[in-house]
């Protein structure tokens, strides 16, 4: 079930407000147990047969916890949890991968043979999202930043809650341990969580999903594709990603917050990086922050005795962020791409380093570029088609510069290309703002018009078009 | 929704709307006829059928005529946007000109003297005026009188923005609005039965003059009701059976056409004793056309199909076909 479905707005979410609201706050335990039924029924809608991992994580991680809280001074609880964790990651997501490659490397090395068949296993949605979370919840057992959770049920809901289950942020434990058992809902919390909501919807239905016909016809049109095609195509999947993913965070927090529950922020306009570096502390901050906290700062960060063991610790990191991502060498590449940028900026100290503006003006463009042609390798159907639409941006391989193709997708879509860039930087704060020193209630009144406008707008479109792809379930 | 949807999309500047594409004064098109799917050999298999029953037609001395309804998507390409191509016309014209190599008696309404080509804005049909005009170069073309088919002989009676057609409907009533919609009523006496049988089945019988027979008017008078172009025939499609009470000869007409015949044949009945018209559409009347030729026993055979109907035929009929096809000496 997607948030942006009108099966989820009509049907899942009323129903499932009107019972937890109508039990009244003390019996909060009840409350715990629908918010965990729905969860699992919310996952459960899509493919059934998932339900069975998701349980079997919860109740590993559950026995898992105890044990670890129990024998603290044994590491071997802790890495077989992480371990446990890893398996069911590698065994419904990269299993047919490394079946793949090892497939490949007995091929290249003669023996002909020797063919491992490849499994019928299926991604289960949102696996690389909860496998993480609950990783997050061993170790922080295991460091003693929580207490271990006892209540089985409860830490179902946290591994399973849907607001964050299928596509993040990744919501560390520490983070809502204590709202499990003792959280606020307010009238003004639940407002708050509703516009965001509406706004996440909005990003997602009108924003990014009219971005991804114009990408998936780019990245498809292969051999007949234009040079200016291939800049449209990659422009608008670098809006879709942001917006679908960003906007899916906003549903979460949204979310969570007509729940009681408070999300940290995963988007913080990354588009307005002025390095690479900056860019991974505005994109997806809740992976970033995860990968530093339970990988690099293990490994000693940047706080170890030689370039050598900073170079080793990055790579790490961006290998894993690559491979997290997905199960294909384009995703591996594409976090290789980030691990060779980032040790330039860490090891050269630009662009922090320039003394022009000029110079940090020039860098900037050099990091969205970046940004784009990653977007670009991240999106392609592997690394050949990868290369090919990179050479297709340079006039290379293309029948021309321009054709109405293109002139069909960019007219068709100019202002909603439009308003996805100028609402890719913080240009409603700004003018929020602004109006908020002059007159509070004019600024709230256009945000429940708005509000109203996109949510009409948004349901529109969820009715008439089919077309609503979700980028990041397949991690 | 949709209406919610096509306005947002309109104020954003689209043109491909929901599968509409907007085109120059304002039309909708269809954005399907922009993919090349033709499939010739099915076309082939058609243009066969329908000679087989103009051929039976002739050799049993019936008048025969094969009609080229006139075609909202034409050959010069500048109407819309993005230089887009129809292919359909090609398909046309590939009709026309297998047909007219075999000796086939054609009339082409696309040509602009016989002022057919008028079209809604925001439906694939032609419009009331223009089927009138149709049935008078149909009546023409068989040497027949045509004063039933003239327009100087009809009221008209307008209804301002009430239709919204086939492609309005993907778009919603606020991308271009609706298009008006006309009635023409005969101003000399008629008196009639008609049996009309829908796409659900249901027969309905109704008599009276030509308005009251023809004219559904309940769906007419309903603003929330959009098809207005269905009140034709009242809502008969599938096989529909007209007899004029003040005919002035005994002579029977067989129109097998698609639903541009709806409002047609309701002028043409006036100048036949009775009057068939029956879709052959896949999923309408499926039976076959020789064997209904050969029962009904016509004087006049009129066969029009649009670009839709070549693809539409069903196989079933086709069988039919290759069975006759050797039995041509009986």
């Amino acid at each position: 079930m997607l948030f942006s479905s009108t099966i989820f707005i009509f049907i899942f979410l009323p129903i499932l407000l009107l019972i937890y609201y109508i039990i009244p706050k003390r019996f909060l335990r009840l409350r715990n147990l629908i918010l965990l039924l729905f969860s699992l029924g919310f996952y459960a809608y899509g493919e059934p047969k998932f339900i069975i991992i998701m349980i079997l994580s919860i109740i590993g991680n559950y026995i898992f916890g105890i044990l670890i809280d129990k024998y603290r001074n044994k590491r071997l609880t802790i890495t077989t949890g992480i371990t446990f964790n890893i398996l069911i990651l590698v065994i419904f997501k990269y299993l047919n991968f490394i079946i793949y490659n090892i497939n490949n490397v007995f091929e290249v090395i003669g023996i002909t043979n020797f063919n491992i068949k490849q499994t019928a296993i299926v991604l289960p949605i949102g696996i690389s999202f909860f496998t993480f979370q609950a990783i997050s919840y061993l170790v922080d057992v295991y460091r003693r930043d929580v207490e271990v959770q006892k209540n089985p049920f409860y830490l179902g809901m946290y591994i399973s809650f849907f607001p964050q289950l299928i596509a993040g942020p990744i919501v560390r434990y520490s983070d809502i341990n204590l709202a499990i058992t003792n959280r606020i809902e307010t009238v003004d919390k639940f407002n708050v969580g509703i516009k965001r909501f509406i706004f996440g919807l909005g990003k997602k239905v009108i924003i990014a999903n009219n971005m991804a016909l114009i990408a998936d016809y780019a990245f498809s049109s292969g051999i007949n594709s234009t040079t200016a095609m291939a800049w449209l195509g990659a422009i608008a999947y670098t809006l879709q990603i942001f917006f679908d993913f960003s906007g899916y965070s906003d549903m979460a927090i949204g979310l969570g917050k007509m729940f009681g529950f408070d999300y940290h922020e995963n988007f913080n306009y990354p588009y307005i990086s002025k390095s690479i570096s900056e860019f991974w502390r505005r994109w997806h901050i809740s992976l970033g922050s995860w990968f530093r906290d339970y990988v690099y700062f293990p490994l000693g960060g940047s706080r170890v005795d030689s370039k050598v063991k900073l170079v080793r610790n990055l790579f790490i990191v961006w290998l894993l962020t690559g491979i997290w991502h997905g199960a294909s060498w384009n995703f591996i590449f594409w976090g290789l791409m980030y691990f060779i940028l980032i040790t330039f900026e860490k090891l050269s100290g630009y662009p922090d380093k320039f003394k022009y503006e000029i110079s940090k003006f020039l860098y900037r463009i050099f990091t969205m570029l970046s940004v784009i042609f990653g977007w670009v390798v991240f999106r392609a159907k592997g690394m050949t088609a990868a290369v090919s639409y990179l050479k297709n941006m340079v006039g290379i391989g293309t029948k021309s510069f321009w054709d109405y193709s293109f002139l069909e997708y960019f007219m068709e879509n100019r202002v909603i290309l439009l308003a996805g860039i100028l609402l890719s930087i913080p240009i409603i704060t700004y003018f929020k703002e602004k109006l908020r020193i002059k007159n509070f209630y004019f600024t709230k009144s256009i945000e429940y018009i708005s509000c109203g406008i996109i949510l009409i707008i948004s349901v529109s479109y969820l009715v008439i078009e089919s077309y609503n792809p979700f980028i990041y379930f397949n991690f | 929704m949709v209406n919610i949807n096509g306005g947002f999309k309109k104020i954003i500047g689209e043109k491909i709307v929901n599968g509409a594409i907007l085109g120059s004064e304002n039309n909708l098109y269809l954005e399907k006829k922009t993919i090349n799917d033709l499939d010739y050999e099915k076309i082939d298999k058609n243009i066969n059928y329908t000679k087989l029953i103009l051929e039976y037609g002739n050799k049993n001395g019936i008048n025969t005529l094969f009609v080229q309804e006139p075609d909202k998507y034409k050959e010069e390409e500048e109407y819309l946007p993005y230089n887009k191509k129809i292919y359909e016309v090609d398909s046309n014209e590939y009709w026309i000109n297998k047909l007219s190599r075999d000796g086939s008696n054609i009339l082409d309404l696309r040509e602009e003297k016989y002022n057919a080509d008028l079209f809604y804005k925001t439906d694939h049909h032609w419009t009331n005026e223009a089927s009138l005009n149709a049935g008078k170069a149909i009546l023409e073309e068989f040497g027949l009188e045509s004063k039933t088919c003239d327009i100087g002989n009809y009221e008209k009676q307008e209804f301002q923005k009430v239709f919204l057609g086939s492609l309005g409907i993907k778009t919603g009533k606020y991308y271009i609005g609706k298009d008006n919609f006309e009635i023409f009523e005969p101003k000399f006496e008629t008196d009639l039965e008609g049996s009309f049988q829908t796409l659900d089945g249901t027969i309905i019988n109704k008599n009276g003059d030509f308005k009251s027979t023809f004219i559904d008017e309940e769906k007419l008078h309903d603003d929330e009701y959009n098809n207005k172009y269905s009140v034709f025939l009242s809502g008969g499609i599938i096989e529909n059976i007209i007899i004029n009470n003040l005919a002035e000869n005994e002579e029977k007409l067989l129109v097998i056409s698609d639903s541009f015949a709806k409002p047609m044949v309701q002028g043409l009945s006036l100048s036949f004793r009775e009057t068939r018209f029956i879709d052959p559409q896949e999923g309408r009347y499926n039976k076959s056309c020789i064997e209904y030729i050969k029962e009904y026993k016509p004087d006049y055979i009129v066969v029009m199909y649009s670009r839709d109907y070549d693809e539409n035929m069903i196989d079933e009929d086709f069988i039919k076909y290759e069975n006759y096809l050797f039995g041509m000496s009986e």
